[in-house]
């Protein structure tokens, strides 16, 4: 089913600066492999901007055992210094807490000494990790939507919405060009085992912030991530001038944009169940678009299959979390975007 | 059990014959065929022994059929959460139709000429009380509860592997090809605690998932759809009943205990190290020990039947039944299989118009049974006092045996 893609949008609201080129000879394979490209080449241009190695120390405190590291600037991560104490921590820590404020991804490199804490999922507060992890489930129902269909198909991401508990399920919002396409229990049930396979390759998540050209550049063939980079940029560092863009990484496999911290790698992921697929209007971009929502549970949490398929009941229902709009950039620093 | 093979001989020679046993044979009518698989002798207890090995260890339930527990885990729920999950399965099993399209089987004929078998029922032991009859005469009786039966599952006969299913009774030939197969459930319970492959086998019958399962073998008249109840009704007061359990565990027993042997004298008789032991264990000249020769070991638990106990008494509220004896095999809260009794002379008796509720009781709408049934024979409470008008004493004066009077005249 080839369609020819002109993604010069009429509405003037999100043309923008470079035109998207069209996709009606790439597959959804090609264009995802052209992105991992761009983003290796501004990682290692990055890596290449560290000329010297400068030590931070850190201060690790844990139930177990707290300790004082020196660590690599810019170059070891709170994943680094798990390694050096214990495999458990290693294993089960998803996220990092970094001077009891700010959380941190487990692979994303520390800038300044700073005491650190490893946050998991059966702690008494697990709001943070809860949430990361819906995000980052999201994800990979990106990676899937894009990996899953025959070629001959074209799926398009459009963004996700941000993870929130009370309507069940966490979604993906993605023009799937399909038609109308009723996906069986069976067709649910072999999306899911895409997701069981990433778990047991144990891939990671890693963060690169890209300037606005660098990002345009990567998601040249994605019109409807070409009209939300400009809503997206923000100001991640004070030292930095330039407005950036957090984009992350999925082993080899996927890169897409993201605010907020994903958890450490797809081995935490327990089970994982695609519940419904809904068609929702977006006025934005003048789409009906589809909502695929699932559920999941860490591999930490132990829950019987009866208790799961109830929940999962729950969420076949559709999802009401915000539907992708492109707010008007405002002229101040501080940006307002709607994916998390 | 162990006499019903040898009573295939015996009850050739002397009594009229029961048609369905002979349905096989080309000459039917003839009491004595010299035919090779009819015993002409009976076995030694040895030899019944040996046969029946297999049969001891049967289990009411395998789980390499089908892996039965599953769950268990501590799953780190806040309290509100356990608290709404109980609720949440409890709402599911309350007001629950069956999910089947058709609606209910038609119920068979009772017939005595083709043999008809009913199902049968997992009751739980409960124990023993006394009662008494109309004579006065004490006896003891066990209580059996029939938790939550329903019927499960059925099989017809041609998709049965008789030789490898029926082990629960001593192998019938005769029925091989003619009997199909019921799986009856009791005691329901929380699906959380069971694995998906044993819930699934629950799920078309719109039943809660039971605890423990077995099998019946059963005609095709007596068939009964899936998801029906089975109550203490199923039999009335004064039938009679065989009952299949596990007898009671005694672990590694020495020869005295487990078979009753006399052992030795004590130290006072100046025995030396021969107490309780089994003694000699060699046969003639034979250069070897007999295979069953009783020697200390596992005794207990293995499936043993009782035939022909009478049913006194039925509570309908809580579904007991009153077995007549306190020897029903097995422990307290010990599961035993229930069925009617296969005695020659239990079964004559049953003809078309006299026979227990047929394929099983189903309540009617209006009618609304007492609580306590009885048998003619019970003496029940709410009657008036026994006399002894009613009671029949000795005379005080007995004749003299001939030993005495022998004497005397010496």
């Amino acid at each position: 089913m080839m369609k020819i893609r002109c993604c010069l949008n009429p509405i003037s609201r999100f043309q923008s600066t470079s035109s998207a080129v069209s996709r009606s000879r790439l597959t959804n394979d090609e264009i995802r492999q052209h992105r991992l490209r761009i983003y290796n080449n501004e990682r290692q241009t990055q890596m290449e901007r560290i000329r010297r190695v400068e030590k931070i120390e850190i201060d690790v405190e844990d139930p177990i055992q707290s300790t004082k590291l020196l660590m690599n600037k810019n170059l070891s991560t709170p994943y680094h210094c798990a390694k050096h104490l214990s495999s458990v921590l290693v294993d089960r820590s998803c996220l990092a807490l970094i001077d009891d404020e700010i959380v941190w991804d487990m692979n994303r490199p520390l800038e300044r000494d700073c005491k650190l804490k490893f946050l998991h999922f059966l702690e008494e507060k697990c709001e943070e990790q809860n949430r990361a992890y819906w995000r980052t489930c999201s994800f990979i129902i990106g990676y899937i939507l894009e990996t899953a269909f025959k070629s001959n198909y074209n799926v398009e991401l459009c963004s996700f919405p941000p993870p929130q508990f009370q309507y069940g399920s966490f979604a993906y919002d993605a023009q799937l060009n399909i038609g109308d396409w009723k996906p069986t229990r069976d067709d649910l049930r072999c999306l899911s085992i895409q997701a069981y396979k990433l778990r047991d390759n144990d891939l990671r998540f890693e963060r690169l912030d890209l300037t606005q050209s660098v990002a345009e550049e990567m998601f040249k063939y994605d019109r409807f991530k070409l009209a939300q980079i400009p809503y997206m940029l923000r100001l991640l560092s004070p030292s930095d001038n330039q407005t950036r863009l957090s984009v992350y990484r999925m082993g080899d496999y996927h890169v897409d944009i993201t605010r907020g911290p994903l958890i450490s790698s797809t081995k935490q992921i327990g089970r994982f169940e695609f519940s419904a697929i809904h068609n929702i209007d977006v006025p934005s971009y003048n789409e009906t678009m589809q909502r695929i929502q699932a559920l999941s549970i860490p591999n930490q949490l132990h829950l019987h299959y009866w208790t799961f398929d109830y929940l999962l009941e729950r969420a076949k229902k559709k999802n009401n979390a915000s539907i992708p709009t492109l707010t008007k950039p405002k002229t101040s620093d501080n940006k307002t975007d709607k994916i998390e | 059990m162990n006499r019903a093979l040898q009573t295939i001989s015996t009850r050739l020679f002397t009594r009229p014959v029961l048609p369905s046993s002979l349905g096989i044979l080309p000459n039917a009518g003839i009491n004595f065929i010299p035919c090779a698989w009819i015993r002409q002798h009976k076995l030694t207890d040895q030899q019944m022994r040996l046969r029946y090995k297999k049969l001891h260890w049967h289990k009411f339930y395998n789980d390499k059929w089908v892996q039965r527990r599953g769950g268990g885990w501590d799953e780190k729920m806040t309290p509100e959460n356990q608290t709404f999950m109980q609720e949440v399965v409890y709402e599911t099993y309350t007001n629950k139709e069956s999910p089947l399209k058709d609606g209910p089987w038609k119920h068979g004929e009772y017939t005595t000429n083709p043999e008809t078998i009913r199902t049968g029922v997992l009751g739980l032991k409960l124990g023993t009380l006394p009662q008494w009859d109309k004579k006065g005469r004490k006896f003891h009786v066990t209580l059996v509860q029939i938790i939550d039966n329903h019927v499960v599952n059925y099989t017809p006969p041609e998709m049965i592997n008789f030789r490898t299913l029926f082990t629960t009774r001593p192998l019938r030939r005769d029925l091989h090809g003619k009997v199909g197969m019921l799986v009856v459930g009791a005691l329901s319970s929380d699906p959380r605690k069971f694995t998906r492959a044993y819930n699934g086998l629950f799920e078309q019958a719109g039943i809660p998932p039971k605890r423990k399962l077995t099998r019946f073998f059963v005609t095709p008249n007596s068939v009964i759809k899936p998801g029906t109840p089975l109550y203490a009704t199923h039999f009335r007061c004064g039938d009679y009943v065989d009952v299949q359990a596990r007898s009671i565990d005694f672990g590694f027993q020495g020869v005295m205990r487990r078979y009753g042997f006399r052992g030795g004298p004590s130290d006072e008789y100046g025995a030396t190290k021969f107490h309780r032991k089994r003694g000699t264990v060699g046969s003639g000249r034979k250069h070897k020990i007999l295979p069953g020769t009783r020697m200390p070991g596992l005794m207990g638990n293995k499936l043993v039947m009782m035939k022909g106990l009478k049913v006194w008494r039925i509570n309908t509220k809580y579904n007991v039944l009153y077995l007549m004896g306190p020897a029903v095999p097995g422990p307290n809260h010990g599961y035993m299989r229930i069925q009617d009794s296969s005695l020659y002379e239990r079964k004559q008796k049953l003809t078309k118009d006299n026979h227990p509720p047929f394929p099983t009781y189903y309540p009617q709408d209006g009618k609304i049974l007492d609580e306590e049934l009885f048998s003619d024979d019970i003496y029940h409470f709410d009657q008036p006092t026994l006399t002894l008008d009613d009671v029949q004493i000795a005379p005080l004066t007995t004749r003299r045996t001939t030993a005495k009077t022998a004497q005397k005249k010496k």
